[in-house]
């Protein structure tokens, strides 16, 4: 439709120039596909209303909106909480958002580059020079190390939890887990994700299992040091 | 005389200067000029007017050439008094109610000391005297015109109450009824001026004397400059202005009296400093602390003392952001965890540590520890206003001390260093290493947020404060805009080490502060030959963009960086929320917030203006080169602009 179709109607012109900023090419960046299902996708994250708290590439805004790109949480986890936010995020509805309008969401986002790391920006480097992407798993005496428990514990953390509590544990939306939960137990994490507080997401049953729980609060509890 | 009437305000009289000339001259002067035996008709003033009337003599007391001049004007004394007070610039808009104060400062004080600063909007003059008052460190004078000029500026008037920035508001007025022509001088004038402004100015006075406009007037230079610092306003009437004074001297001029700001009283301070010592995890929160250079170096002094972090909320430069005890970034979890909370000057103590999301039902809930106690220090506790709200929602401290944060630090640090003992010091000395950790990882954190997004179009927040900061960090540079919808990144992720670095935001959230504060503040930094730049959202260009008029005019060095997102994002967010809740869709929320179609070209804007500019900038790679080239004029002593467009935040 064009501008000239709406007349003087305002919001059918503002819906026009919505649509045409949403869809409009080129792509973020330098890496993404040109495709016309990309940019459907895109546009559909954008004219949701998506970008305008998690920003254009899904990276999140300080205050605002935590990271969701490229796709932290599972299809199911994001549709769950699509539908019933924490915070301030508003309810998306299925009449709002179909699972078809999901789907091509998330898509887009699992589409998303991560981009340079910090250390490969020169303006960026001297911040992150001598410091290791990834959490250390400590091993003190007599704590036994079970690499697979170890592992599995952190790709549940990847999945559920970086996005807010930041890949290193150190924060982000959400507070850092290297203090606010070092005087936590296992169990006492375990217990926080059961009953999460006001502005967290509940991702048991529906998106994270007994096993699961278990394994992420073993994790989190060895990097605070109990 | 009929074709002046029809005229607009500002049109220039011809002619009515002359005595005898019918409804112009006051009417005791008539009578003086006619002899004792006439008697004045009523005029319509207060009391004071025979003090006023003695003053002044007839209008016309000198005759050069054949033609009858007016000598010793009464606004010649005004400029005397904007001397006395060292008012160095003056903001106008013209307007003929200070036509008399404006042609003395042009002639009598050969427009320097104070120099006009001519702006196309009132709200321009009273945000540039804002901006202006953050850097100089004093307030700087603006002129409006009556009571539409006031009601121009009084937008900005309250962003500097809210910010607690001094400034001097002079409104001409015509006060005389009986001297008023008619028609536009009816329209503009008011016999309450300082109702329009009362309940965000600190004082405010109507003088009907001269020897009382000069009383009030250093009065109300105090007052602004006392803490806690706020707009004052003074109507300077037109008959005052242009009335001549027979004898100057006799005009007594009070000399500067600064006065000493409120500081804690001692008792009070000996108990706050109890109160950190017997603290495990004490946190510093600090928004107006510093109002000088003295008091970043005060702030630093005493969170090196007891090792406490120190969160920066950013109304003015309190702490350092390379120091390892700004831990401003952990603001959530330090709240938190905190047993003990030392507030200094903050604008929302209840917002600290409650939170109430924008849902439906709007519940607070608490974000503090229930053991957590508060010590807040604000010299706000002993002024405020009731009708306007900026005071925020009570909270009872434990200890509340109603003083000036800065002139109340020298007195907190005595009285930690009299009462702590080795298990205190060991105390904080524990804190520094996980503190140290904590910052460098937050700042890691930042650098890896800011890498996100780095390469894309739109450009987005992070990569254009941080192409700027490497091209201005080696400078002696000074960002004179605000940063919380930037992402803030200048605080995340650049060393701004001095006071005078950051001036923090519009206060009262009025948007327009950007661009007119800028050039206020800008023109600060000129005398000192620093090197100030400006990101300014568009929506906020928008509002005021005749200040770049005023940049050019003035050539007032000043780089602005317009962070193009084509929107008012908040209010877009806002109608999402709505749209969402009615389960009416998302689509819409844009409709009366999009800043596009057509986009606005903001290069084309400021060169129309008189500035290079450069833009719009869609490409991040070629965002270095061209802030470059802005620098290049800057340094030259022209201002800037480039246009950016950017990703939402």
């Amino acid at each position: 439709m064009s501008a000239l179709a709406c007349g003087g109607n305002p919001v059918m012109r503002a819906l026009v120039a919505a649509c045409a900023l949403f869809a409009a090419a080129p792509a973020h960046s330098r890496t993404t596909a040109f495709s016309p299902e990309a940019v459907h996708r895109r546009a559909l994250y954008r004219s949701k209303g998506c970008y305008e708290c998690h920003d254009d590439d899904g990276q999140g805004a300080r205050g605002v909106a935590p990271a969701i790109a490229p796709a932290p949480l599972g299809r199911d986890d994001m549709e769950a909480y699509v539908r019933h936010p924490a915070g301030v995020m508003p309810p998306y509805s299925a009449r709002l958002v179909s699972r078809e309008d999901l789907d091509a969401i998330y898509a887009y986002l699992s589409s998303l580059p991560h981009g340079p790391s910090a250390a490969k920006i020169p303006l960026l480097a001297r911040f992150v020079e001598g410091r290791s992407a990834a959490p250390p798993v400590p091993a003190g005496p007599g704590r036994q190390r079970s690499t697979a428990a170890d592992l599995a514990g952190r790709q549940v953390y990847g999945r559920a939890c970086g996005a807010c509590h930041g890949a290193d544990l150190n924060g982000g939306i959400g507070p850092s887990l290297r203090t606010s939960t070092a005087a936590r137990s296992a169990a006492g994490i375990a217990a926080v994700i059961h009953n999460p507080p006001r502005d967290m997401p509940r991702l048991f049953p529906a998106s994270l299992s007994d096993a699961d729980v278990r394994a992420v609060a073993t994790y989190v509890a060895s990097i605070s040091g109990r | 005389m009929r074709s002046g009437l029809e005229r607009d305000r500002r049109d220039f009289l011809k002619g009515s200067l002359l005595v005898g000339t019918a409804g112009v001259a006051p009417p005791a002067a008539v009578a003086r000029a006619a002899g004792p035996a006439a008697r004045p008709p009523v005029a319509a003033l207060p009391p004071t007017q025979a003090r006023a009337q003695a003053e002044s003599g007839p209008v016309n007391v000198s005759v050069e050439d054949g033609a009858p001049i007016i000598v010793n004007p009464g606004s010649d004394l005004m400029v005397d008094m904007l001397r006395e007070a060292g008012v160095q610039y003056v903001a106008a808009m013209p307007g003929s109610t200070f036509r008399g104060l404006q042609e003395s400062i042009v002639n009598y004080g050969g427009n320097r000391d104070p120099e006009l600063i001519t702006c196309v909007h009132e709200e321009i003059s009273a945000a540039l005297a804002h901006g202006y008052s953050k850097v100089a460190g004093k307030p700087m004078a603006c002129l409006v015109h009556s009571n539409v000029g006031l009601q121009h500026a009084s937008m900005a008037i309250y962003n500097a109450w809210c910010d607690r920035a001094p400034m001097m508001v002079l409104a001409g007025d015509g006060l005389d009824a009986a001297t008023r022509r008619p028609w536009v001088e009816w329209l503009h004038s008011q016999t309450d001026l300082g109702v329009l402004v009362r309940d965000f100015t600190k004082w405010d006075d109507t003088p009907v004397s001269l020897q009382h406009y000069a009383e009030s007037f250093m009065r109300a230079y105090e007052m602004s400059c006392t803490p806690p610092c706020e707009p004052v306003l003074l109507v300077v009437d037109l008959d005052l202005q242009e009335r001549s004074v027979p004898d100057p001297k006799a005009i007594r001029i009070p000399r500067r009296a600064p006065v000493s700001p409120p500081a804690g009283e001692p008792a009070a301070l000996a108990q706050a400093a109890a109160m950190l010592l017997e603290a495990s995890r004490p946190v510093i929160v600090a928004d107006r602390a510093a109002r000088t250079p003295k008091g970043m170096a005060l702030m630093v002094e005493l969170a090196e003392l007891i090792k406490a972090p120190v969160i920066d909320k950013g109304g003015r430069m309190n702490m350092p952001t390379s120091h390892f005890l700004n831990q401003s970034g952990r603001q959530g979890e330090l709240i938190k965890q905190a047993d003990l909370i030392l507030g200094l000057e903050l604008t929302d103590l209840y917002g600290l540590v409650n939170d109430m999301p924008d849902l439906p039902e709007r519940e607070p809930h608490s974000l503090v520890a229930p053991a957590a106690r508060v010590v807040a220090v604000s010299s706000t506790y002993g002024y405020f206003k009731g009708d306007v709200q900026d005071v925020q929602r009570y909270y009872p401290a434990d200890l509340t001390i109603a003083a000036d944060a800065e002139a109340s630090l020298p007195g907190l640090i005595d009285a930690l260093r009299r009462q702590m003992r080795p298990e205190h010091r060991a105390a904080a000395a524990a804190r520094e290493a996980p503190l140290r950790e904590a910052f460098g990882a937050t700042r890691a954190k930042a650098a890896d947020d800011a890498a996100r997004s780095w390469d894309s179009t739109p450009i987005s927040t992070a990569r254009l404060s941080m192409e700027l900061w490497e091209r201005i960090r080696r400078e002696d540079w000074a960002l004179v805009s605000n940063t919380a919808f930037l992402g803030q990144w200048p605080q995340r992720l650049w060393d701004i080490t001095d006071h005078h670095q950051f001036i923090g935001g519009e206060g009262g959230y009025g948007v327009g502060y950007g661009a007119p504060a800028a050039a206020g503040a800008a023109l600060a930094h000129r005398s000192a030959g620093r090197l100030p730049v400006a990101i300014i959202g568009d929506g906020d260009l928008m509002v005021l963009p005749g200040s770049l008029w005023t940049l050019a005019h003035h050539r007032i060095p000043l780089l602005i960086m317009v962070q193009n997102n084509r929107a008012w994002h908040q209010e877009t967010m806002h109608l999402q929320r709505m749209s969402c809740r009615r389960n009416r869709g998302a689509e819409t929320a844009p409709t009366g917030t999009l800043l596009s179609d057509p986009d606005i070209d903001y290069a084309q804007v400021a060169k129309g203006m008189g500035l290079w500019a450069e833009g719009p900038v869609e490409d991040p790679d070629r965002l270095g080169a061209v802030i470059e080239r802005g620098l290049a004029v800057v340094k030259d002593g022209r201002p800037a602009l480039i246009d950016v467009v950017t990703q939402p935040r």
